[in-house]
């Protein structure tokens, strides 16, 4: 039964895309009216209904046969910008290559995107979830609009001149974090009357990155206090105040092979080495709490948010910056100026899914092992628990300056008596996903 | 655009008000509409005065469905769905007004439609509305010509403001006028096939919304239309109330003396009491009282039984019997007030069983009749007679009542006498009369609905066997009720079609309404019938009949003060067969000729596997009984065009059918084709016409046996439309149909054509990009077989290989010193061959294959010098 349901699901939804596709909006009423006037009219001749049905029908023949007789081909390239940000508009450069020998007016360029239809699995939990029949059905049209890529801008074409190439400008609006994958070009050309499209699909694969919406964050003003950097960071111009590169010398046993400078070798065909000044920096720390059973939820794609809007904006009082999470396994990237991961773990982050199979301690290692480097640390909860909260204690009797922040639905209010205070330089903030941006401008 | 999409809105209102006659609200909305130009201020508008704009327009609609006349100028047939549709233009008005004259208006259902809204930018109320106005405007009578037309012109208006540049407005009004054409030559099409198939699939699916709305309406229909049937109760019980009711008890007149045939003066044993004396001189049923009857229901007469005409027992008992069986979906106030309408509407419900005393014609009223599919019962021919006799006796007349009164469109039997009949063998054999020579000898097959019932039988039945009933009794009309057990049962009948047994005509046969009194004259005067003899006159009225007249099921209403029979001989012609027989009946009155109603069905649907005669709620019908040469005769004037055309497949024949009748008989062999096709009872038509009295049960029921007799219909249709088609052909239609189908094959061979040529093209044009974009994406197999490698195998085993960085050229070139001219001629040669064979992507002939192949066996064979 759950399999028929599904199938029918999938049925309306590939019936409705085809038609969104096939028929101009002006073809739709048309088709809508043959509909109408079939149930109305065809049962008596009586009233005029059934002339309307057939001039309707008539229609939407002829338009059929003349779309037929539109004939062009073309070829195109796409120029992809490496990242766009859902709900706003990502433009693009498109360059469509007439391939026949006349002009081709009238033309409409439009994008297909893969198919975000949810899976039979997909399908099923969300049934196992919302038992009730209205509240479910609700639910799975709810998800099966969040489930699209994006919306595609259909775009006037110019005039395509004979065996030439015209750059346009594509637009689409990005609706989903995560890497969007536009499949193919499409010029639509409607029919003499108006009513179906010609459609030519041309492949044409690639995929853009999509971040989460941003949202503005206040200096976070945690510690300024420089700390103790060990000479990890080859090749970099300027970490804190000193320039890290001090001399070549020949290698020595034991010098990590990081540390090698490959030029000098193959200049002088012997190991030499960098050597490098410690130096001291403000190291700051950001920890993401990944760590939900939903394969889904708001309030992940908060924290996500959040963490991005955070990575982008410019902390102009620290020059790195730790991100430590989790996925499939525990990571940490380190970012900070002059390093070249940022664009790295803007993806990284962009494509995450929660850590269904572990829990917050699985950090624990990871941020003792970075806390010596760090000024001071960012956190971002997804949930009010002891567990979270026995790791929030824990960091903050390390002594380190912290800010953690809290995300919370607005039905579920946070736990009364929580310390606000851990310690005195441990600040604890509850956000409400409702009132993001409010909510983050009083950090 | 928006200017002139709006003017369109206002040309399509105009269309609505045209087509529904409510140009009072038509024209203040063009107005309101047309003023745009003239009002330049916009009000800004807020999200409440948006949701009050939205509850305005459900109020409007509301307030049209119960305003707006459901009549317009060219009535059709009511229907709630109809009038709601109706009824859309007024209610979405308000909101094409606030498009108009507020600001940003749309722009809030960017939060309904946020999709749409995003790729569109806009939302335009304009276009949809349109739709709106033209599909309401479509569900309503009138001039389809002018209508499609006018609607073609709008639609070429609509789509010209949208339509692309790309094409030349040659090319879109070409389109737009064969796409007119299609749709005249589609019409024409449907129309025939409507007239001659009837297959209800949309209308089953239209009777389903019609059900649903009509539910969701039922008050509004009790308000109006049902209010006509409401006042015609009243009338009808005032018509009772006045209708006279004969002083004393006039005893019914013996069977056996009514009957003026030779051989049918055999006198019938009738009980004693049944011949007693009057006891209650107002209450004849009272002085013969079936002793098998309960008394009750015999003898009661409550007040408000007075109204109807008295001395009806047994109808009073049917009456009785059914309003038991009432149910809730029938109105309080029939049953309570008016029970012979009461009586008339569960009738209707049961299928078959019918008032003896009155039968509500569809006379007068607007509509159309549809047409029930259901089985009501089976007729056997006698197994001894069906090689020869079922020939000579189908299709059957099988009356159940017959009337001898018109009256406003209703015809009623005045002062039925009913009789009981005494059984001969434990109450299974019931004899009317002798049996002769000409008797034929029919099975029927039914159920008895009721414990009280109206017989089904031939005219002249003699005697019914196998007949298990309780008690019977015969009308001075010949109709025969019956008490028994409700249950199937299977009855044998003894008749002769040539006599009958009915009373002899009394003035009533002879009474023509004063109303009708002036038309029937003109008629007469037309159809010269001085100094003919009874059979002639029936004959030339007949043929009156015959060749002036349509067959439809479309009820027409009269002009005023035109009866509805009036306006049926002289002006419109056309109607169904309670038209033709009360118009015949009156007619054949006036030309001297004493006439009664009668009312049955007709037996002619042959069914080879059962090898019996099914009777469907649609073979139901209504004809004329004569009074010729000293006895009834059937007399059937409702045209068509007989059973021997349509009823091939058949094994029925109605040529020779009663031949001794002489003329009349000829009359009778025409037997209407409505018949055949789809054809209810009076009671029966009464039935699907008023549908307001139907719970939603009886809805879904009959929906649910819509949907099982599907595949018949289909299969019958099939049948219908290979048995009409060459005839049909060869009839004027011709023309049409050839244009038709020469359309068509035009298209489909051009939509061919076109295949083969979009084919080839895209088959190479995928060649092209395959070979150009990508020769890497080749198969790397391909030319990997050429015995061109054994060359360079053996010159590399001669120490002469070829270097990774060389191409074989280059190779072969640096060999040019080493190797004999001779060789090195064959090798340029075979290298050209194995570089076709490698890389050219239409590959290589046969014939190079092999001759690449033998060069290089010859160039191996001969070896290195």
């Amino acid at each position: 039964m759950n399999h028929f349901t599904y199938r029918c699901l999938r049925l309306f939804y590939t019936a409705k895309k085809w038609l969104f596709q096939q028929f101009t909006p002006t073809g739709l009423g048309v088709l809508a009216c043959l509909v109408i006037s079939g149930l109305f009219g065809l049962g008596s001749t009586q009233s005029m209904s059934h002339l309307l049905f057939f001039f309707a029908a008539a229609l939407l023949v002829l338009a059929g046969i003349g779309s037929r007789w539109i004939h062009y081909a073309f070829k195109a390239t796409r120029s992809l910008p490496r990242f766009g940000t859902v709900g706003e508009p990502l433009q693009y450069q498109i360059v469509i290559q007439n391939l026949t020998s006349q002009s081709q007016p009238g033309l409409k360029l439009m994008e297909s995107f893969a198919d975000s239809f949810p899976s039979f699995r997909e399908f099923l939990t969300l049934k196992d979830r919302y038992l009730v029949g209205s509240r479910w059905l609700r639910q799975w049209r709810r998800y099966v609009a969040q489930q699209q890529w994006a919306i595609a801008y259909p775009r006037d074409l110019p005039v395509l001149s004979a065996e030439s190439k015209t750059k346009v400008t594509g637009e689409i609006l990005p609706l989903r974090r995560g890497h969007l994958s536009l499949e193919a070009i499409t010029l639509v050309c409607p029919d003499p009357l108006g009513l179906i499209y010609k459609r030519h699909r041309y492949g044409l694969p690639q995929s853009v990155c999509i971040l989460p919406k941003r949202y503005q964050l206040p200096p976070l003003k945690l510690s300024q206090s420089r700390r103790y950097q060990m000479g990890e960071n080859p090749l970099v111009a300027s970490i804190g105040e000193s320039l890290e590169f001090r001399a070549l010398r020949d290698y020595r046993p034991g010098d990590p092979t990081n540390k090698i400078h490959w030029r000098s070798w193959a200049k002088v065909g012997r190991p030499i080495v960098k050597e490098q000044q410690e130096d001291s920096a403000v190291h700051h720390g950001l920890i993401l709490d990944t760590f939900l059973p939903d394969d889904r939820s708001e309030i992940f794609e908060a924290a996500l948010t959040v963490a991005i809007s955070f990575l982008l904006q410019e902390q102009p009082e620290a020059s790195r910056l730790d991100v430590m999470f989790a996925s499939q396994e525990v990571r940490c990237v380190t970012v900070g100026r002059g390093l070249r991961q940022r664009a790295q773990i803007l993806e990284a982050l962009a494509t995450l899914r929660p850590c269904q199979t572990h829990c917050l301690d699985v950090l624990t290692p990871v941020v003792q092992s970075r806390l010596p480097r760090l000024s001071g640390c960012f956190c971002i909860f997804i949930k009010m628990d002891e567990i979270r909260y026995a790791f929030l204690k824990k960091l903050a009797q390390s002594g380190l300056p912290i800010k953690a922040i809290f995300l919370y639905e607005q039905a579920i209010r946070p736990v009364e008596g929580v310390d606000y205070y851990l310690t005195p330089q441990c600040r604890t903030y509850f956000v409400s996903i409702d009132n993001l941006q409010q909510d983050l401008l009083l950090l | 655009m928006k200017n002139s999409t709006a003017t369109l809105c206002s040309l399509a209102i105009a269309l609505w008000g045209y087509q529904t006659g409510a140009w009072f609200l038509a024209i203040p909305m063009v107005l309101a509409l047309e003023v745009r130009p003239l009002i330049k201020y916009r009000w800004p508008i807020s999200w409440k005065y948006f949701k009050s704009i939205h509850g305005l327009t459900g109020f409007l609609w509301f307030l049209a469905i119960f305003y707006i006349p459901m009549t317009s100028p060219a009535p059709i047939p009511y229907a709630a769905s109809y009038h709601i549709l109706k009824c859309l233009p007024v209610g979405f008005f308000p909101l094409i007004l606030a498009q108009t004259y507020c600001r940003n208006f749309t722009s809030f259902y960017s939060a309904f439609f946020p999709q749409f809204y995003s790729v569109h930018k806009t939302i335009n109320l304009y276009y949809p509305y349109f739709g709106v106005c033209l599909l309401a405007a479509s569900v309503t009578g009138g001039n389809p010509v002018l209508f499609l037309t006018l609607a073609a012109v709008l639609m070429a208006g609509f789509l010209g403001t949208l339509r692309s540049q790309r094409f030349s407005p040659k090319t879109f009004y070409g389109l737009l006028g064969l796409a007119l054409l299609v749709t005249f030559l589609s019409t024409n099409q449907f129309y025939w096939l409507q007239t001659k198939v009837k297959l209800d699939g949309s209308a089953l699916v239209r009777s389903l919304v019609e059900n649903i709305t009509a539910l969701a309406l039922k008050q509004d229909q009790g308000n109006s239309a049902f209010r006509s049937d409401v006042s015609q109760t009243k009338e009808q019980r005032a018509e009772n109330s006045t209708a006279t009711v004969p002083e004393g008890n006039i005893l019914p007149p013996q069977i056996t003396e009514i009957s003026k045939s030779p051989g049918s003066a055999e006198t019938i044993p009738q009980p004693t009491e049944n011949r007693g004396s009057t006891e209650n001189s107002e209450v004849p049923q009272r002085s013969v009282p079936a002793p098998s009857l309960p008394q009750s229901s015999v003898s009661s007469a409550s007040p408000q039984d007075g109204d109807a005409p008295q001395g009806n027992g047994v109808s009073q008992n049917v009456t009785q019997s059914l309003q038991s069986t009432d149910n809730a979906g029938s109105s309080a106030t029939l049953n309570g007030s008016y029970p012979i309408q009461a009586v008339s509407n569960l009738a209707r419900s049961e299928g078959g069983v019918i008032d003896p005393q009155k039968s509500l014609t569809q006379i007068g009223k607007s509509g159309s009749l549809e047409l029930p599919e259901a089985v009501l019962f089976r007729v056997t021919p006698n197994p001894d007679q069906r090689s020869h006799k079922r020939v000579a006796t189908f299709p059957l007349y099988i009356r159940e009542a017959t009337y001898n009164h018109y009256s406003a469109g209703a015809w009623k039997a005045v002062n039925p006498e009913f009789i009981s009949q005494t059984s001969q063998s434990n109450k299974r054999r019931w004899i009317f009369g002798s049996q002769t020579s000409g008797t034929v000898s029919v099975g029927i097959s039914t159920r008895l609905p009721n414990r009280e019932a109206i017989l089904k039988l031939p005219v002249g039945t003699s005697e019914i066997d196998h007949l298990p009933v309780d008690s019977m009794r015969v009308s001075q009309y010949g109709t025969v009720a019956v008490q028994g057990k409700p249950e199937e049962i299977t009855y044998t009948i003894q008749f002769d079609p040539t006599r009958a047994f009915e009373s002899p005509p009394t003035a009533q046969e002879m009474d023509i309404p004063q109303a009708e009194q002036p038309a029937m004259q003109q008629i007469l005067n037309s159809l010269n019938l001085r100094g003919k003899s009874p059979r002639e006159k029936v004959q030339r009225i007949s043929t009156f009949f015959q060749q002036g007249f349509q067959y439809s099921l479309d009820l027409h209403q009269p002009p005023k003060n035109t009866t509805p029979l009036s306006a049926f001989l002289l002006d419109h012609r056309s109607g169904h067969c309670e038209y033709f027989a009360s118009a015949s009946s009156l007619l054949l009155r006036a030309a001297g000729i004493p006439t009664r109603y009668a009312v049955g069905y007709i037996a002619q649907e042959y069914s080879p596997a059962t090898q019996q005669y099914i009777v469907r709620a649609r073979n139901a019908h209504a004809w004329v009984m004569a009074y010729v040469d000293g006895s009834w005769q059937t007399v059937e004037t409702t045209p068509g065009s007989g059973l021997q055309q349509s009823g091939s497949s058949s094994t029925s024949s109605s040529e020779g059918a009663l031949p001794e009748t002489g003329a009349i008989a000829t009359v009778m062999n025409e037997t209407p084709a409505h018949v055949k096709q789809a054809h209810p009872n009076p009671l029966q038509a009464r039935k699907n016409t008023v549908k307001k009295t139907k719970s939603f049960s009886e809805h879904i029921t009959d929906a649910l046996k819509q949907i099982k007799s599907l595949p018949e219909k289909v299969s019958k249709a099939g049948t219908e439309i290979s048995q009409q088609l060459p005839q049909r052909l060869d009839a004027a239609v011709w023309p049409g149909a050839i244009i038709a189908v020469g359309l068509a094959i035009l298209l489909c061979s051009l939509f061919l054509v076109w295949r083969v040529i979009h084919r080839k093209h895209s088959r190479h044009s995928k060649w092209l990009r395959s070979s150009g974009a990508s020769s890497s994406a080749q198969p790397v197999n391909d030319g990997l077989d050429s015995e061109f490698y054994l060359i360079e195998k053996r010159l590399g085993e001669l120490g002469l290989e070829r270097q990774p960085s060389e191409t074989i050229r280059q190779w072969i070139a640096r060999l040019k010193q080493k190797l004999p001219e001779a060789q090195m001629n064959h090798l340029d040669q075979i290298i050209d061959l194995h570089y076709r064979y490698r890389f050219d992507p239409q590959g290589i002939a046969q014939d190079d294959r092999a001759k690449l192949r033998s060069m290089i066996q010859d160039w191996l064979g001969v070896g290195i010098q």
